[in-house]
């Protein structure tokens, strides 16, 4: 299915959002990318400017739902704070911007300016609060009209059908997976469905229930993964426990017998390989996906770390793309020079800077020398 | 994925960090099952390789009987270092374990190709269809390699022949579309090769 489909992230721009000033990620043509640097220099903050864009095609549109005046860099207000990804989607290529301005501390950030290009052409853009659409016909502009400059014109624009490049890029941008999991608020249970699961993946048995709807084959994925991290896995059941409520159970069996355990009470990491199989499956399902995994390697044991990232790895190969950050030196040892890149700030003073490991003078091998301390850009 | 010990499975030991990033091009092949894979840590120096797998894997493979080892090292253009790995491997485990590597280093093959990782992966994924079509009819020949462990023996020496076979072709200048007549023949001499590890040399260097 995915043969057909093809993601690619050209551009990733960030400035003055927190530590990022005039930060571009070096994305393209990378299907997996390793962030590493040390605490604070930024890794994490990358995630975060995804969830900004994430938000926005989610429907969050109230700018104060989505930046603070804090989140300027060095509370620098007369700079505007800039976010800006450019994809191409089953050859159509999309460049969406949005940029907010201050207003002064005790005043919610507002609209500077925005877009969206298709191949180049202008779907819209607006200045302040004045919006231009166009035509999806002939390109030319049909309406003008004004927007609250506190709202973000994305969500609220309505898409004429699921053909319409609004559409397509708004539903890649909110199924875009940026994931920072904490496994023990994961109880399993569901009333609604969703394939956009929160940042936590709090909301992992509607995920399940979502994805199982959308693709009932992407079982068989899920259980061949699992299978192979938990040998003893019989199955997964989601059965409805009340009135549209279900709760996930895992059942285990072996030649001695079997095991029903109820979803909150498998382990942190147990619960990470579970994610791990609903990422596989999404991306197969609905993808191709852009997913940040902030430090996937939390929760596992060592020996698994290896494995867990060269399976997320491996998935991308053929569609989307995976970025992950980590510190762990198993993680670290499972991708290249070429596929990982080193951020670095001199203080909390200055901004991120983003340098591929290839362009890095290291001594010896990358991990001991970031155990040393001993890599600077 | 790594509990589960009772089914074949491959450490891979890299010399250096160069040799790692090869091996997870290995790993990282969609014909590879990552979970039957794992690239060790680096041992810094093929004669640190040795003394790992003398004094750790020995007994370690002893304790496993379905793990198979490639030590992966650099040859420096010294093709005797093969023999004095080999020495040290017990005779119980030279079915399992492989010595490999290029014959110079990896940087020389890496500046050819353009990344480590690729080596495994896209840009040769043409020249490993070659040798993984020609190698499962090798296989079948081939009396030690039965049952279970046949897929494991499959898929190391798929990539194994890989990194061997490449990298004659880059110094040899070789094009990667060979015509069909030498096919079977570069795949099993490089087989061969693999397996008893007596040569260094192809039909076309003599």
């Amino acid at each position: 299915m995915r043969g057909i489909i093809v993601l690619v992230i050209r551009r990733l721009y960030v400035h003055n959002f927190r530590c990022l000033e005039n930060f571009e990620l070096p994305i393209a043509g990378q299907s997996s990318l390793l962030l590493i640097g040390k605490n604070g220099s930024g890794k994490s903050t990358v995630g975060a400017a995804l969830e900004v864009l994430q938000k926005i095609a989610r429907g969050v549109n109230r700018v104060g739902d989505l930046v603070r005046y804090k989140d300027l860099s060095q509370g620098r207000a007369g700079v505007p704070m800039r976010f800006e990804i450019e994809v191409e989607l089953a050859s159509v290529s999309f460049r969406y911007s949005v940029a907010f301005e201050s207003q002064g501390e005790s005043h919610e950030l507002r609209v500077l300016d925005e877009g969206l290009f298709v191949d180049g052409e202008a779907a819209y853009s607006r200045e302040d609060a004045l919006m231009h659409s166009a035509s999806p016909a002939d390109g030319r502009e049909w309406a003008k009209f004004r927007v609250d400059w506190h709202l973000v014109a994305l969500p609220i624009l309505q898409e004429r059908s699921r053909q319409d490049p609004l559409y397509v890029f708004k539903r890649w941008l909110g199924r875009m997976l940026v994931l920072r999991p904490v496994p023990g608020l994961i109880s399993g249970e569901s009333r609604e469905t969703t394939l956009e699961p929160n940042i936590q993946v709090t909301d992992f048995g509607a995920w399940f229930t979502a994805i199982l709807a959308q693709a009932p084959s992407a079982y068989a994925g899920i259980d061949r993964y699992l299978k192979q991290v938990l040998p003893d896995l019989k199955d997964i059941k989601n059965p409805v426990v009340g009135t549209d409520y279900r709760s996930l159970v895992v059942q285990f069996a072996t030649d001695r017998g079997s095991l029903s355990v109820p979803f909150e009470d498998l382990s942190d990491g147990e619960k990470c390989f579970m994610i791990c199989a609903l990422v596989l499956a999404a991306n197969d399902a609905y993808g191709p996906l852009l997913c940040f995994w902030d430090e996937p390697d939390n929760y596992l044991s060592i020996d698994e770390v290896g494995h867990f990232v060269m399976t997320l790895r491996k998935a991308f190969q053929s569609g989307g793309q995976f970025i992950a950050t980590s510190h762990n030196s198993e993680a670290i040892s499972t991708f290249s020079d070429e596929n990982t890149l080193y951020l670095y700030r001199k203080s909390h003073l200055e901004p991120t800077i983003v340098r591929p490991v290839t362009e890095l003078d290291v001594n010896g091998d990358l991990v001991s020398a970031l155990a040393r301390g001993d890599v600077e850009p | 994925m790594s509990g589960n010990k009772s089914l074949p499975h491959v450490k891979v030991l890299p010399e250096d960090d160069a040799n790692r990033q090869l091996a997870l091009g290995f790993g990282g092949h969609t014909a590879v099952d990552t979970g039957s894979i794992q690239v060790l840590r680096v041992a810094r120096g093929w004669l640190r390789v040795l003394e790992l797998f003398e004094s750790v894997h020995v007994r370690e493979m002893d304790r496993h009987p379905r793990r198979y080892m490639v030590l992966l090292i650099d040859f420096d253009g010294q093709p005797n270092r093969l023999a004095l790995a080999r020495a040290k491997i017990p005779a119980h485990l030279l079915d399992r374990v492989f010595v490999l590597g290029v014959l110079t280093e990896p940087e020389e093959l890496r500046a050819s190709i353009g990344s480590y990782e690729k080596i495994g992966l896209a840009e040769v994924a043409q020249l490993q269809k070659l040798v993984f079509g020609v190698l499962s009819l090798v296989l079948r020949a081939h009396s030690g390699v039965q049952g279970d462990s046949h897929a494991l023996y499959y898929k190391l020496l798929y990539c194994s022949l890989s990194i061997f076979v490449i990298e004659k072709f880059h110094r040899n200048r070789l094009p990667v579309h060979v015509d069909s007549a030498s096919k079977p023949a570069i795949c099993e001499v490089a087989f061969w090769y693999t397996l008893h590890q007596h040569t260094h040399s192809l039909p076309w260097e003599a």
